[in-house]
């Protein structure tokens, strides 16, 4: 059994607009262990996508707790969410939001600044599979070549956590899996955690475990016993 | 259209900062604009009303002394309206501290020509009674009623003043050309009935006739049949009214005002329209996808421009109508405080002028639709579905600067990031830059302009003039050593001043010639270069801007006509033998010696002093001021603190510029900056994510805002030198030149300014930074 990383304990997010509040989450409760790869899924508005920012550190949680690795998050303040979010976590995107004016491997090698024990950029690059491409711009590279550049910036951090929002959902079918691949690839050897965000439940086979999110609670948690490679899921 | 204009005033309210600088902006320009046109249209209406009114006279004949019967002849030339005669002289009034000198004119019953408006009291009808300026009864405090003693050169009577007035003819109350700004203690303006003058005179002759003319345009001919005609009588010489010295500094004056009225406003009118060019762009941008919705839906083009076109509007009337508003009843208020020191303007009340308002909110628009319309005119080309499409990405190319592989290396990825940034939006660069040069500019004029001021009172006071004090006697000197100067305690010498008509050159101009040996050293003539130029006995030294003006150089002859009756009207041919830089004054330098080889002779009647110790100079002043044969006494420090009260205006002027040039800086950089956060805010938003600690990020945006600013500062020192330099010519007067130095601290003010400007601007922007929403910002494209 693997160390526990993360805890979410009756995170609750409401958003006051105006005068009525929004429930985004409710009573959210799980965990998440060391070198898992996690899949949250649920219909759109459920709150995965606020689940996954209260856990990197983007947005706070009106209550509850949120520990990883000891540390309550929510009790962090500004400076120390920044160092969080430097040293610990690697985010991805749907969008990828890589920054237009500077290439591939300034991308990466820019993102690494703020973290202490990071990895060489390059390398990261060639893992991913474009290291021919590291001199040109974001512009200049296809949605999926643009999401590697996001996931290489991602891992060269050496973060503890990989989180990434529907990170195939501006891809087609060929080249989200071969995103999704690669996310699969890096987990087993880097066997760093990953939780990803996405709408389509066929995928589900591919985690540890899978949280179901309805309506701002989780619906349920199911561990898979044997999961199969993305290489052998079909959608 | 209702939901597009909520859609306007929603935007508005989202972007208010940036519309709230660019309607500051606007509201600066428009400022100035109605402010200017206001003062110099409140100015030329007053003077051209004053000058009708008064019927200020065309021409002014001069005699040695003509007998009313005499001027009658006159009255055959046909485009003659009228004619008046007068006597007019200078007396003396003596004070304890001062010896004043009144110019003294009679004034007929029924005067017609150069009338003079009474303010308070009556007219001089009465036999012993006077008229004194408003300005000189002031200084002295004299109320109606008074009595003054006045001593001519004919006898000593006893006035009582029955009345304060003003006359058209003396605007500006100036002895001569080397009197401005005039010094209203020491010399004023005074009127007495004919029998009062013929009681002063013993006779009722005059030495002065006015001429109206039919059809002012006559004036030219005019004077050569008065010349014609006057042969046989002692008619001395001719004046028009534009060579009149008062007439010719007040309107050089509003000339003055008008040139600044073209200029100002369009620098700040031109910043305004390219931060609304560069604001409209980017919200036009971030709309596209909801123009390409509002093309969807069936708005045509038509609609849409003006909607976007409604920003301009809004932003122009409302900066526009404040501007204007502010400027046209401020600014003429500031500047005529210190106009009325100078000029003597009866009645003169400011008139807000709602054309000028209309005017500037129309320029406001104007320039706003403009830039605006530019800047939305390419969506409005594409079709509704491109504009709801994805901008394509801006290509992204390497950078001139990184083909210098080893420099580009050494930069930080944030630093390379900033370089990127400006070298691959230069236009966008260079107009943001536009602020920080036309303040730079603006700054640069304002000190330079506080340096010439200085220069010019420092050269004048302490370089040309190096005397303490100036006394004029009664009569020329026969034998110095019989005066009682208390030669133990002072150094001094000896001067004649005469005036003369220079008749060969384009126009007749009157002017001061001042007699002095060649070994006088208190006053001193220089070149540009700072050369001294000795006087010498071969020939006169004449200033620079007079000979600029006439086009005379070295070697060239003028004719002089000495006026004075014991020259009888002689006329000497004198060489140009150096020309000189006078900053105050245009005067003409002599020796005797040369004069005597000329055969006139010009014994001196006035004292240049010079105290052994400066401790004495009061104790000095007052010796000679008791004298009995001394006219006045003049101090130079007085002199120099009247030329200074005299700047004050300008100087006012400067207090505005700077301020406005600040506005327009921190307007132009707060815009660029916001619109710069508002376009990268995905960027901005990824750097936090990253982990980028706020301070980096602002440091980012700091060192990007001080390139821009730094870019904007080299361009805009020579900018601004060409302005200040081009300017300061501009304000030149007659009687002032402004000398042409900037001092290192006039450089490194604005500099320091400015930078100051962005560094305040940029710490506004940290809540902007702060406030960015790492989730929001990255949930979609726009
Ligand atoms: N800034 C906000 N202000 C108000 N309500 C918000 C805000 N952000 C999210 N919500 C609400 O919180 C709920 C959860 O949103 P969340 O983005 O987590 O959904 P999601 O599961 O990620 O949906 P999707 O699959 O569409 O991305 C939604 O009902 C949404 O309307
Ligand atoms: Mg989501």
């Amino acid at each position: 059994m693997n160390k526990n990383l993360i805890r979410f304990e009756s995170v609750a997010k409401e958003y006051t607009l105006g005068e009525i509040p929004i429930k985004a989450l409710v009573d959210v409760n799980f965990n998440i262990d060391e070198g898992e790869f996690v899949v949250i899924v649920g219909t759109s508005g459920a709150g995965k996508s606020t689940i996954l920012n209260i856990l990197g550190g983007m947005d706070t949680a009106t209550s509850g707790k949120v520990v990883v690795e000891d540390k309550d998050i929510t009790k962090f303040n500004e400076k120390e969410l920044t160092n969080y979010r430097g040293e610990k976590v690697g985010f991805v995107f749907q969008f990828y939001n890589l920054i237009p004016n500077l290439t591939a491997l300034e991308n990466v090698e820019f993102s690494v600044e703020v973290s202490k024990n990071h990895l060489n950029p390059r390398d990261i690059l060639e893992r991913v599979g474009l290291i021919d491409r590291i001199n040109n711009f974001p512009s200049q590279l296809s949605g999926g070549e643009q999401q590697r550049v996001a996931i290489a910036r991602a891992i060269a951090k050496n973060p503890q956590l990989l989180l990434c929002d529907e990170p195939t959902g501006a891809l087609d079918y060929n080249t989200g899996k071969s995103v999704l691949k690669l996310l699969e690839d890096i987990n087993k050897e880097t066997q760093k955690t990953i939780v990803l965000i996405t709408h389509n439940l066929a995928i589900a086979p591919m985690a540890d475990k899978v949280i179901k999110v309805k309506s701002g609670t989780i619906e349920s948690i199911t561990i898979n016993k044997t999961k199969k490679s993305i290489e052998e899921i079909d959608w | 259209m209702g939901k597009l204009l909520l859609k306007l005033l929603r935007d508005l309210k989202e972007f208010k900062g940036q519309f709230i600088s660019i309607t500051l902006v606007i509201a600066v320009g428009a400022f100035f604009f109605a402010g200017f046109s206001t003062f110099s249209k409140n100015l030329s209406e007053y003077s051209s009303k004053y000058y009708e009114d008064s019927n200020l006279t065309d021409l002014w004949v001069y005699f040695d002394s003509i007998s009313p019967e005499d001027i009658n002849i006159f009255r055959q030339i046909d485009e003659i309206k009228n004619i008046e005669g007068r006597y007019v002289l200078d007396v003396n009034q003596k004070f304890d501290e001062v010896t004043t000198t009144l110019k003294l004119h009679s004034i007929p019953e029924n005067n017609k020509i150069n009338k003079i408006q009474i303010i308070g009291g009556g007219r001089p009808t009465n036999f012993q009674s006077i008229v004194i300026d408003t300005d000189y009864a002031k200084e002295h405090n004299f109320s109606i009623g008074d009595e003054i003693e006045i001593s001519t050169p004919f006898n000593d009577i006893l006035l009582k003043i029955s009345g304060f007035g003003e006359s058209s003819e003396y605007t500006i109350k100036s002895r001569d050309t080397s009197d401005f700004p005039p010094n209203h203690k020491e010399y004023g303006i005074a009127y007495v009935s004919e029998s009062t003058m013929a009681y002063i005179t013993g006779n009722n002759n005059y030495n002065e006739v006015l001429i109206d003319v039919d059809d002012p345009t006559d004036a030219e001919l005019v004077e050569s049949k008065i010349i014609e005609t006057s042969e046989q009588t002692n008619f001395l010489y001719t004046l028009k009214r534009d060579l009149n010295l008062s007439y010719k500094q007040f309107t050089g004056e509003i000339k003055q005002q008008e040139e600044l009225a073209k200029i100002l406003p369009l620098i700040f009118f031109l910043v305004a329209a390219v931060i609304t060019f560069l604001t409209v762009s980017r919200l036009v941008d971030s709309q596209r996808t909801q123009i390409g919705i509002m093309k969807a839906l069936g708005n045509n083009n038509l609609k849409i421009i003006s909607h976007y076109l409604g920003y301009a509007m809004i932003t122009g009337l409302v900066g526009g109508i404040i501007g204007s508003v502010l400027g046209s009843i401020f600014l003429p208020e500031i500047f005529m405080d210190q106009v009325r020191a100078i000029v003597s303007l009866p009645g003169f009340r400011i008139n807000i002028y709602y054309e000028n308002i209309v005017l500037a909110s129309l320029f406001s628009v104007f320039f706003g639709v403009i830039s605006s319309y530019l800047s939305c005119k390419k969506i409005l080309k594409e079709s509704a579905s491109s504009g709801m499409r994805a901008k394509p990405p801006k290509e992204v190319r390497s950078t001139s600067l990184e083909k210098n592989t080893k420099l580009w290396e050494k930069l930080s990825y944030g630093n390379k990031l900033i370089l990127r940034n400006i070298l691959l939006n230069k236009k966008r660069a260079i107009y943001s830059s536009l602020g920080i040069v036309c303040c730079v500019s603006l700054l640069i004029l304002s000190f330079g302009y506080l340096d010439s001021r200085e220069l010019l009172i420092d050269k004048q006071y302490n370089e040309v003039h190096q005397y303490d004090l100036k006394v004029v006697y009664n009569t020329p000197i026969e034998d110095r050593n019989n005066l009682g100067i208390p030669i133990n305690s002072l150094y001094y010498n000896t001067l004649a001043e005469t005036n003369v008509v220079i008749t060969n050159i384009d126009e007749v101009v009157d002017s001061n010639l001042i007699i002095t040996s060649k070994e006088n050293n208190f006053i001193n003539n220089y070149d540009y270069n700072g050369t001294l130029l000795p006087l010498d006995n071969q020939g006169v030294i004449i200033a620079e801007r007079f000979a600029k003006n006439y086009n005379l150089s070295k070697g060239d002859t003028l004719s002089l006509k000495l006026i004075g009756s014991e020259y009888k009207g002689r006329t000497i041919d004198v060489k140009i033998s150096n020309i000189s830089v006078q900053y105050i004054n245009q005067e003409i330098f002599a020796t005797p010696e040369l004069l005597t080889k000329l055969g006139v002779n010009f014994p001196p009647s006035t004292l240049l002093i010079k105290a052994q110790d400066s401790m004495d100079i009061d104790n000095i002043y007052n010796t000679f001021n008791t004298m009995n044969n001394v006219k006045e006494v003049k101090s130079i420090d007085e002199v120099q603190k009247i030329t200074e009260s005299g700047l004050q205006n300008l100087f006012n002027m400067i207090v505005v510029l700077i301020i406005c040039a600040v506005v327009l800086s921190s307007a132009a950089i707060y815009n660029i900056s916001i619109i710069n956060i508002t376009e990268r805010i995905r960027e901005l938003a990824t750097l936090k994510v990253l982990g980028y600690h706020r301070n980096k990020i602002n440091k980012l945006i700091f060192i990007e805002n001080i390139l821009i600013t730094i870019f904007g500062i080299v361009v805009g020192i020579p900018t601004g030198i060409v302005l200040y330099i081009s300017i300061i010519k501009r304000f030149t007067l007659d009687n002032m030149v402004f000398p042409i130095i900037l001092s290192l601290d006039s450089i490194l003010f604005p500099i320091i300014i400015t930078i100051s400007v962005t560094i305040l601007c940029t710490l506004s922007l940290r809540r902007t930074v702060k406030n960015i929403n790492m989730i929001e910002s990255l949930k979609s494209i726009e």
